[in-house]
């Protein structure tokens, strides 16, 4: 929820997280940043709101 | 066993003084009714944010629960991936909805101590064994 990486370290997960492409994939992220909202390979399919906190659920491309 | 629940009233006293009653409300409910009912301590933030790592906090079940119904998909043809898994109330709350393979995976060595221990017990309370939960140190 509180995410532990910096944007440099996620850029480099995504990457590996979006080269597979066996079949469909998703991303759940808790009070995700805004890299992740940018990221092209990312559709985000749903957000959940829970008072302050949020949850996005993306499908990856 | 895993560690007796750290309940802290002042921590609910700050949370309605700064953030309302409908926040102490969200927060009791999805944490400390959460950690009364799994034997759990995971309601209580630790550590320090640095640059690179921000303090532990759990996330609310009911957003986790919602999050994972909402994916319409064949959990056991699935493989579930935690990052940042802490005490691992996502990871547990993500057997109970039978994943092929779960792994979660933190930075502090502490913490995943910490939680190998709640989710063996946990699991061996509810009777679920033959679900692969593994959780790592990534440095």
């Amino acid at each position: 929820m509180f995410d532990p990486f910096t944007d440099e370290k996620l850029k480099k997960i995504l990457k590996k997280i979006t080269k597979k492409k066996m079949f469909k994939n998703y991303l759940i992220a808790f009070n995700p940043p805004k890299i992740l909202k940018k990221n092209t390979k990312l559709k985000l399919t749903k957000t959940i709101f829970r008072n302050t906190y949020s949850g996005m659920i993306f499908e990856i491309k | 066993m895993p560690e007796k629940s750290n309940f802290n009233v002042n921590s609910y006293f700050k949370i309605l003084k700064n953030r309302g009653v409908k926040s102490l409300f969200d927060e009791i409910k999805n944490n400390l009714i959460f950690d009364l009912i799994n034997g759990t301590s995971t309601q209580i933030r630790e550590g320090i944010s640095t640059k690179n790592y921000k303090h532990y906090s759990p996330a609310y079940s009911s957003l986790i629960i919602e999050s994972i119904k909402s994916l319409n998909i064949n959990y056991r043809d699935y493989n579930f991936i935690d990052l940042g898994s802490g005490k691992g109330k996502v990871t547990l709350i993500a057997s109970k909805f039978r994943f092929k393979k779960i792994l979660g995976i933190e930075i502090i060595k502490s913490l995943v101590q910490q939680a190998k221990k709640t989710i063996k017990f946990i699991l061996k309370k509810n009777g679920i064994e033959n679900i692969s939960v593994k959780l790592i140190i990534y440095a």
